[in-house]
């Protein structure tokens, strides 16, 4: 239904990460969401014990007055949750559950149950980065908890995670074609109203060129029933320090959003690198977004060599994992333990951890070591790699890659 | 490689963080270990049954969230009362989340508790680096010895 609702509401829409512990605090944060004036999606982010399933811990947090740092869907009655926060969305104000659970089906079947139907996540995606569940058992979870959304096909709403995952540092060709099979995955099991997402990584062009291949590859894979669209995330990485940084790598992920034709923006907060952003944080950060929208550029530069290149890659491993097996949770499972899937620098158990990334000077994803997976990288980055092999200094230099680039005036205004 | 140090690399239960681990794996290879990364959300279960299965020449414990010394605390007393009958050296290193003050305080209880070394000031890894050189070369003499 978020597909089709943004479908018929022009321009990009804002949306906060937000979840408290008291129903009534969660209330008044949705509420002032709502009321700016501007288009945005209200947010629901539920508290590390209830996405660990250890709903028994948040109830006795909440009784012993502790602070939690989400919303505990599982602590408070449904007849509590539907009065107090779904009934604030209308046909005109949506609202997203936001969770990062390996194995949600309890959650899920509390969601409709709370007459809440939007919410996002995917079998791979919400298990390799948060957890050590075993890849095959979040999958076999992730069919259930997608049967349950699909039993209310005008109402529901699955968003995959997959191009967010780690948040930073992995290789677009990974984040596309890991979208495109969590989102093959969601329509197999009964979704039809679904959105692929994208975080900004350190370039502008290439972030670009990867959310251009990645829609033509959801025309191509992604049956015509399905109702599908782009949301874009705020670098999800070491933040920068300063104001002005911050507001600098803001407005470049809005004109990401705006020039690669997404639907939906995430923001983040100034507070979010030092703390839980307070609601006031969160209304200023969606208004500065919907600002920076308002001005941003139509056009840019696109590097359409770059964009072929992710989608050849993309289309490979998506054609590698979907030949491993006809059933495509089969096939996701079989392509991890083969090396035809591989997220670089994830821990995960079944991640085989063979290929690796690195950033070249222009901010661009480089593959230093591609692994099992079945693509040829470009011959250029074969000759960096003999003389650049990865070491922790270089690696910590890649983590403050987006600090350094948008804290830049902090150096020049010294000199 | 020689002389090297069979390391494992582990996070604490409730942590979940990784770009350490990566940060921790790639420095422990520089300076001449092998590097088993058991990764993060680490039962402690889990650690044991490594320790038993690796036989590590060294444990190295890592964590940024701010539960480092609570977490490390309940790792050793639960270490301790396992069946190894022989314990690797075991180092924590990270964020305690605390006050400079406190986390002097916390590194010697811990030290006390059996850990060989806490590094969680300015110049950890520098300190960590000489601890490193010296626990290989102690475990080289060790073989010297054995094979004369």
């Amino acid at each position: 239904m978020l597909s089709e609702f943004l479908k018929t509401h022009s321009g990009l829409y804002v949306q906060p990460r937000m979840g408290m512990a008291s129903v009534r605090d969660m209330r008044k944060g949705i509420k002032s969401v709502r009321d700016l004036k501007i288009p945005a999606i209200g947010t629901i982010t539920l508290d590390s014990y209830t996405r660990m399933g250890q709903f028994e811990e948040a109830k006795k947090a909440l009784r012993a007055g502790l602070d939690l740092n989400g919303f505990p869907l599982l602590a408070y009655s449904c007849q509590e949750i539907i009065d107090s926060l779904s009934s604030l969305a209308s046909e005109d104000f949506l609202i997203q559950v936001r969770h990062g659970t390996a194995k949600p089906e309890k959650i899920f079947k509390r969601l409709v149950q709370c007459n809440l139907f939007v919410t996002e996540g995917g079998p791979v995606s919400y298990c390799l980065p948060y957890s050590r569940t075993p890849l095959e058992e979040a999958i076999s979870s992730w069919k259930k908890a997608c049967l349950i959304l699909a039993d209310y096909p005008t109402k529901s709403h699955l968003e995959s995670f997959a191009g967010c995952i780690l948040g930073q540092l992995c290789h677009p060709s990974i984040l596309v074609a890991l979208g495109i099979l969590e989102a093959l995955f969601f329509q197999k099991n009964g979704l039809r109203d679904i959105s692929l997402s994208y975080a900004q990584q350190y370039s502008i062009f290439q972030d670009l060129a990867a959310v251009s291949a990645q829609k033509r590859l959801a025309h191509l894979y992604l049956s015509k029933e399905m109702s599908w669209h782009i949301v874009i995330y705020t670098f999800m990485g070491l933040f920068p320090e300063t104001r002005k940084g911050y507001e600098r790598i803001l407005e470049e992920s809005v004109n990401l959003a705006t020039l690669s034709g997404a639907k939906r923006l995430i923001v983040k907060t100034y507070e979010e690198s030092f703390q839980i952003p307070s609601v006031d944080s969160n209304l200023i950060a969606l208004t500065k977004a919907y600002d920076f929208y308002s001005v941003s550029p139509k056009n840019a530069n696109y590097d359409e060599e770059e964009e072929e290149l992710i989608f050849s890659q993309s289309k490979t491993l998506i054609d590698a994992v979907l030949n491993l097996d006809k059933k495509i949770e089969n096939g996701l499972y079989k392509a991890f333990k083969a090396g035809y899937l591989d997220v670089p620098f994830c821990l995960h158990p079944d991640n085989q951890r063979l290929a690796t990334c690195r950033i070249d000077q222009r901010g661009y994803l480089q593959w230093i070591s591609v692994g099992k997976l079945p693509i040829k990288p470009k011959n250029d980055s074969f000759q960096a790699f003999s003389t650049s092999p990865l070491t922790s200094h270089r690696f910590l230099q890649m983590l403050e890659f987006n600090r350094k680039k948008f804290d830049s005036h902090r150096k020049t205004n010294q000199k | 490689m020689e002389n090297s140090l069979n390391v494992m690399l582990t996070g604490t239960p409730s942590d979940s963080h990784t770009w350490n681990l990566i940060f921790m794996e790639l420095f422990l290879q520089e300076n001449g270990c092998k590097v088993f990364n058991l990764g993060a959300c680490v039962p402690i279960h889990k650690i044991h049954q490594s320790i038993e299965k690796l036989t590590p020449d060294l444990v190295v414990i890592s964590s940024i969230n701010g539960h480092l010394f609570q977490d490390s605390m309940e790792i050793m007393s639960s270490l301790s009362k396992s069946s190894l009958k022989v314990l690797p050296p075991l180092v924590v290193g990270g964020k305690m989340g605390i006050s400079l003050q406190a986390a002097a305080f916390q590194k010697k209880k811990l030290i006390k508790l059996g850990y060989n070394e806490v590094f969680t000031e300015k110049s950890a890894l520098l300190h960590f680096k000489n601890y490193l050189y010296n626990l290989k070369n102690v475990n080289a003499q060790r073989t010297f010895k054995r094979a004369v």
